[in-house]
């Protein structure tokens, strides 16, 4: 759902990790998944309602202890779906005693559900408990915790069913007479039940009338009792008292339809709250895992993260043994990042795009604060593109369309646009000055957007914030250093990076962690110093600041 | 009026119980290498054993059971009537509607016919079993049901048995005339199909350990191999997915073993197929002597070797 929704398009919910914020999110109830399915993102406007959910998840994130949320979760994921049952009913079809178990373990779970929830979940989420339709199937219920058409439900059950076993003991009791005979003749191979083989050099007489030839072979034959005539009346007792049970049986089904046809609308009104309870669960144990925080919601077009976090890519670095560094920004209006290559550009608007998904979908989001306001849309342009047009059109062409698009599309000011690396495939002149003007167009507009480049001086051109990744802290590879593995190299590069973003004002030039990088990455060492010998030569007070600023 | 159960009359059915449990199994399987040869009417037999000797008992099937005619054959099945107290699992769908049964558990578990269900034949009724249709399924329901019942009985075809493996179940090979024209036909099949369910338990050192299925295309690199002398380990029986004929030609090169053996307790056999009848008494000595299993004739209520 929050993968496929009129707020971000497929490229954008790929690039924000929506599938993964999805699956983390799944409900475990068919409830839920129901009640996902109707789930839609907070929209401007709803500015109170969004802070309102956020509020309410983490309210029952702290109020549930460890472990508490997952408890209640397990009751819903056993919890059966009563949809299709009371469509059944509700259409006059007849129910069987699997939908009756069904029914009861549905009311049980709701029953479970307030108990425990109450002082957990909300008040207006606990669910009602029906007790009176509880009491009612629960008359079924067996000591092992099953459900049978038990006697409780109608005297009538009593009488017919005793007196069903009492024919069918006398039948059987014919049965075995009948049997006794067949033995005493035919030997012990007889049985009352099935066919039995008799070798006809144990016995090749005419058969008795207590069985009947079901087949001959050279051998032997193969018999079968045959009901005589007290057999067969006895036969006939027991069929008629079988179709009494199978009446009575089916009048307390009946009776219990027509109750739960009465009962629907409550019914599925609890079955949505459960799924409702699903959710909010789920966003709870999001809250919980992820020390999520209720972002400030405002009417205004900002996006102010303070120590935000992309939470799949802190997932997946974790997993690797390394660091995540949360990151820091202020957007009002426009701004561009700038930094070395692996430094963390993308990731930065990832987690800008990140945040604002989890706020527009209630949730609290993973951030130290945040303060935002609600979009009508996420667009995620540049980068790895994807080719709509079969291989036709370059990755410039790609994005020149995907960005015209964008541009053409209606009520452009509720929405967030994340530009990475926009017209990098292009000659630097051309795509800078593109950037420069696509940038100057979107102030225009009055866009929110944050765009990444490597170009230089774009933000001084277009008089938007400018914010760089603070980069490469310390030596990254001595001289002479053998070249490591790229796994090793990652790590290295991973302790060394300054991954946070610091106002360009403090930054310094690009380049010195570009040949930090080159060095790591195994360019020839003779090279690497005298590259390193030009940029010292051009280094600038404003440079030296910007170190002692990291410092 | 009290139904007599007569005491002193001998009952193969409850030997074969006895031997199964015997194994230390309190789950036996009853299978077959193809259809009308029995296996039904033995895996009723225990069931009906199992409750003469007061065992708590359930009964399921790896595939379809109790209905009138087989769907693909159209040759009549025989009747599931099970006694009272007995556990089914089955497909919610073919849950008999009266007498009503008790519902002990809705399993997660898909048949083509509808999830599978466990439940109390209360008043002694015929039913119908269609149970989990995967081996992880059905080796689940099996557990499930050992937690209610002291003899849980499957009745499968063998090549929907792959639940049996990893479990200490106790095999009955169902055999009979349904199967060839002829007796050595019969043997023939039974034979390998023993001898396939039989390897043996081991790891020989320096062995070649076959992962997943071992088909006639691996069989075939295998016995291009100058090695084989060593041995060949596969992970349980049912892995030998391949002609008996091939497998017969590596074992000449070398022996072929198991991590997990199958428990194969005893035989039983029907001498009437849908065409044709083979002799009862003769059948059932030719197995014994071929696959060294003690076999049961149920029809005769008869028992040779063992």
């Amino acid at each position: 759902m929050r993968s496929r929704s009129a707020l971000t398009d497929a490229q954008t919910a790929e690039a924000l990790g929506a599938a993964w914020l999805e699956r983390v999110l799944e409900p475990v109830s068919r409830a839920g998944r129901l009640a996902k399915d109707g789930l839609r993102p907070f929209a401007p406007g709803q500015e109170s309602e969004a802070r309102a959910a956020a509020a309410e998840v983490l309210q029952t994130a702290q109020r549930c202890g460890e472990g508490q949320a997952r408890t209640l979760r397990e009751i819903l994921r056993r919890l059966p779906e009563p949809g299709a049952t009371l469509a059944l009913v509700a259409a006059g079809g007849t129910i069987d005693d699997a939908e009756l178990t069904g029914l009861l373990l549905f009311l049980e779970g709701l029953r479970t559900l307030r108990e425990r929830g109450r002082g957990l979940l909300p008040e207006r989420l606990l669910p009602e408990s029906l007790e009176d339709l509880y009491a009612h199937l629960a008359r079924g219920r067996t000591r092992g915790g099953g459900f049978y058409l038990d006697d409780a439900f109608d005297p009538a059950l009593a009488h017919v069913r005793s007196a069903a076993e009492r024919a069918r003991q006398d039948y059987a009791c014919e049965r075995a007479r009948l049997r006794a005979a067949a033995e005493a003749v035919l030997g012990d191979a007889a049985r009352e039940d099935g066919e039995f083989a008799i070798m006809r050099d144990t016995f090749a007489g005419p058969a008795p009338a207590c069985v009947h030839v079901l087949r001959e072979a050279p051998l032997y034959r193969i018999f079968e009792l045959s009901d005589d005539a007290a057999a067969l009346a006895a036969l006939a007792v027991l069929e008629a008292a079988r179709e009494q049970v199978a009446t009575a049986e089916e009048r307390v089904r009946e009776a219990l339809a027509l109750e739960l046809c009465g009962r629907a609308g409550a019914l599925l009104a609890q079955a949505r709250r459960a799924g409702e309870i699903d959710l909010h669960l789920g966003a709870a144990i999001f809250a919980q895992e992820h020390h999520a925080v209720a972002a400030e919601i405002v009417a205004d077009r900002e996006l102010t993260i303070v120590e935000g976090r992309l939470l799949p890519l802190e997932q997946r670095l974790a997993e690797q043994g390394r660091r995540y560094v949360p990151i820091s920004f202020e957007l009002r209006g426009q701004a561009v990042i700038t930094g070395p290559n692996m430094g963390g550009k993308s990731a930065a608007l990832r987690t800008a795009g990140f945040i604002q998904l989890c706020a527009q979908w209630g949730l609290p989001v993973p951030a130290r604060s945040a303060r935002l306001g609600l979009v009508s849309s996420i667009r995620w342009l540049g980068g790895a593109a994807g080719d709509e047009r079969d291989g036709l059109l370059s990755s410039f062409g790609n994005e020149i369309v995907a960005l015209a698009g964008a541009l053409d599309e209606t009520a452009p000011a509720a929405r967030l646009l994340l530009i990475d690396e926009f017209a990098r495939s292009t000659s630097p002149r051309e795509g800078r000055a593109l950037v420069v003007a696509l940038l100057q167009a979107l102030r225009e507009r009055g866009e929110l957007a944050l765009a990444t480049t490597h170009f230089a001086n774009v933000a001084e051109a277009t008089g938007v914030p400018h914010y760089a990744v603070a980069g490469v802290r310390r030596v990254l590879a001595q001289p002479g250093l053998a070249k490591p593995a790229l796994a090793e190299a990652l790590r290295m590069i991973g302790e060394a990076m300054d991954y946070r973003l610091v106002p360009a004002s403090l930054a310094g030039a690009a380049g010195e962690d570009a040949i930090a990088l080159a060095r790591l990455l195994g360019l020839d060492g003779r090279l690497i110093a005298h590259a390193e010998r030009e940029l010292r030569a051009a280094r600038s007070p404003e440079e030296e600041r910007r170190d002692a600023w990291i410092r | 009026m009290k139904v007599p159960n007569f005491p002193g009359r001998r009952d193969v059915a409850a030997d074969l119980l006895v031997r199964a449990r015997g194994s230390a199994s309190c789950s036996i399987a009853v299978v077959g290498p193809g259809k009308d040869v029995g296996k039904t009417v033995t895996a009723l037999a225990l069931v009906r054993a199992a409750r003469r000797a007061g065992y708590a008992t359930a009964m399921t099937s790896m595939g379809r059971d109790g209905e009138h005619q087989d769907v693909a054959t159209t040759l009549a099945k025989p009747r599931i009537v099970l006694p009272a107290g007995t556990l089914i699992a089955t497909a919610t769908a073919l849950l008999p509607r009266s007498p009503a049964v008790e519902i002990v558990e809705l399993c997660e578990h898909l048949t083509a016919l509808g999830p599978v269900a466990i439940a109390r034949v209360r008043t002694e009724c015929a039913v119908e079993l269609a149970g989990p249709s995967t081996g992880a399924a059905m080796r689940d329901v099996i557990e499930r049901l050992k937690h209610d019942a002291q003899v849980v009985v499957m009745d499968g075809a063998v090549d929907r048995m792959a639940a049996t493996a990893g479990g200490d179940d106790a095999l009955v090979v169902a055999t009979g005339a349904a199967l060839a024209p002829t007796l050595a036909g019969v043997l023939e099949q039974t034979r390998a199909l023993v001898a396939r369910l039989t390897i043996p338990q081991g790891v020989p050192a320096g062995a070649i350990v076959v992962g997943g299925a071992l088909t006639s295309a691996r069989a075939c690199e295998l016995l291009a191999r100058d090695d084989l002398e060593r041995g060949v380990v596969v992970r349980d029986p049912h892995s030998l997915q391949l002609p008996a004929a091939l497998l017969t030609a590596i074992q000449r090169r070398g022996p072929v073993s198991c991590r997990r053996p199958l428990n194969v307790v005893a035989a039983t056999v029907s001498a009437q197929g849908p065409r044709h009848a083979l002799d009862p008494v003769a059948l059932a000595r030719a197995v014994a002597d071929s696959t060294g299993l003690p076999v049961y004739d149920i029809y005769r209520n008869a028992v040779v070797g063992g």
